[in-house]
């Protein structure tokens, strides 16, 4: 339950530095794809779907995703995205907790833009 | 920036740039100590293809000879140098012959596999605008693993780039590229090997698909040509790679600082006959100098390490060269074997010298980490995770010393006394 009301807080706030942000905005315009945060057992999920600037996200998974990030169960997915750093995300890497299915470069770049959004961006 | 993404900006106290020039002893020895900085030639690794590991044989003296002795000439203007065009080509001469090419095989001399790369996606450009003139928003289809130069020359030139995920085996799906190709597509292309896996792509399919839809075929051969060559003469069996043994196959990246041993930067780019080539060649003239006639890329270029590949290439001979490949097979087998006893690591069976394995249930980063503080420089790779290196014939000394260091460090990440926190700086 917690991983999921966190994936909606993350669309919430993602939606909000877009309409807010102009700087974001045109950060998330310069790519379209979609990427799918969900558990290995398919239980847990959500889709974020960025299209010319603009974000659709819905719980649940998505039949086309450019890229997925599969963690190994719930409870961690929320430990290590409640971080919210990419530090986090790499140790997950290296211990298999988290494996990206598809294009491993929307993943970096997603890292990318929570970065900008939580106003980190170097 | 470097290969893992990561900027690493020093802090200076002052000024760099001295005032007053310090003798050539001084600079030296200072040189000396940054040379020293980086790894130790015998018990360290850098697995970089740099050839460090080869420190002592006795290949990288002539290298090195040569490539000092030609380090402040320029290839640009080979034309008026009679010495540098006797260089160029032979060195040609003998890449086509050492891979065993058809006579009608072109050659051009770069800096290395990205040029290589570039050059060939230019050609299938160019080419595109003679026999698809319709297309106006060209787009290439590739396999998913084939090398991000593929992507960095598509980002320089607005091409679009399509990479296909690839079969079960981490080989490219020939059935999922041709899904993939659009009425705008002008090439496909293919690895052997790639670099994150180190497998063979089936080219020869992919090849077969490209007569079919009438586009330009390029295959990757940056890391395996010149080894897989002499492999073969040992009796190892590759699926078909070569740009004169299959049909369809107009280009093909040729690494010669790789397994050719010759100092960086030098590559080269294979066209299947000159009428092909002529689609790389262009010589700007606007401009008050008249044409600016250049090989690649690359303006002025280093004969120095031109002049090292043509060292090399006549100190090794084809026996030499086999004699290396045939120790190239015998560390690759040390190695697995050395790895495979580590518990818990697990060597994937990969086509030539690329090696990855598993590292079980321990934390691949950890155990990077841990290795990189032995300097045993591995590169990471992340679907899935695994830890890669390139196998050099380096003595049994070296390889053993890899193996007792991947087994210290397997137990420290065991017990938590390594961990992946000292790399979390460069990823």
């Amino acid at each position: 339950m917690k991983l999921t009301i966190l994936l909606y807080l993350l669309k919430v706030q993602l939606r909000f530095s877009a309409w807010r942000r102009p700087g974001f905005r045109k950060m998330l315009n310069k790519r379209d794809y979609t990427l799918v945060i969900r558990t290995a057992d398919r239980k847990h999920g959500r889709f974020f779907t960025f299209t010319g600037g603009r974000i659709v996200s819905r719980r649940g998974l998505h039949p086309k995703p450019d890229v997925e990030m599969v963690w190994c169960d719930a409870g961690t997915a929320f430990r290590a995205l409640a971080a919210g750093d990419d530090k986090t995300m790499m140790q997950a890497l290296g211990k298999s907790q988290l494996q990206i299915e598809g294009n491993l470069d929307h993943f970096f770049w997603f890292g990318e833009v929570t970065k900008h959004m939580m106003g980190k961006e170097a | 920036m470097g290969y893992f993404g990561e900027g690493q900006d020093m802090a200076f106290d002052g000024p760099v740039f001295p005032d007053t020039g310090r003798p050539k002893e001084d600079v030296f020895a200072a040189l000396d100590e940054i040379y020293h900085m980086d790894v130790d030639a015998v018990h360290g690794h850098v697995m970089l293809y740099a050839t460090t590991l080869m420190e002592d044989h006795p290949v990288t003296e002539v290298c090195r000879h040569a490539c000092s002795k030609f380090m402040k000439r320029n290839m640009l203007v080979r034309e008026i140098a009679p010495g540098l065009q006797k260089l160029e080509q032979e060195v040609k001469r003998m890449a086509i012959e050492m891979l065993r090419l058809p006579d009608t095989t072109r050659v051009n001399i770069t800096s290395g596999g990205s040029e290589s790369i570039y050059c060939g996606i230019n050609a299938a450009y160019q080419w595109a605008k003679d026999h698809k003139p319709e297309i106006t928003e060209p787009e290439i289809v590739v396999p998913y693993s084939i090398h991000a130069a593929f992507s960095k020359w598509c980002h320089y030139t607005g091409i679009k780039i399509t990479r296909v995920p690839l079969g079960p085996d981490h080989r490219a799906d020939v059935k999922a590229m041709e899904a993939a190709i659009t009425p705008n597509t002008i090439f496909l292309a293919g690895s052997t090997p790639c670099w994150p896996y180190g497998l063979f792509d089936p080219v020869e399919e992919t090849a077969a698909l490209a007569v079919k839809h009438g586009l330009w075929m390029h295959v990757d051969a940056c890391i395996g040509a010149y080894q897989a060559t002499f492999l073969e003469k040992l009796g190892v069996e590759f699926p078909t790679w070569r740009i004169g043994d299959i049909p369809g196959v107009c280009s093909m990246s040729a690494d010669l600082h790789k397994h050719a041993y010759a100092a960086k930067p030098c590559s080269t780019i294979f066209f299947r006959d000159k009428e092909l080539q002529q689609y790389h060649w262009y010589h700007p003239a606007d401009w008050p100098s008249g044409p600016y006639a250049t090989e690649a890329l690359m303006g002025s270029f280093p004969a120095g390490s031109v002049a090292s590949a043509w060292a090399v290439m006549n100190f090794l001979g084809e026996d030499g060269y086999t004699e290396l490949a045939k120790k190239t097979l015998e560390a690759r087998k040390r190695y697995v074997d050395g790895i495979n006893s580590v518990d818990g690591m697990r060597c994937w069976d990969t086509d030539l010298s690329v090696l990855v394995f598993e590292t079980g249930d321990l934390d691949t980063l950890a155990v990077m980490a841990g290795l990189f503080e032995r300097q045993a420089f591995v590169f990471p790779i992340y679907q899935p995770m695994l830890i890669q290196l390139a196998v050099d014939p380096v003595p049994p000394e070296v390889i053993d010393t890899f193996v007792n260091h991947l087994r210290q460090v397997a137990h420290g990440v065991r017990t938590g006394a390594i961990t992946s926190e000292p790399l979390m700086k460069l990823l």
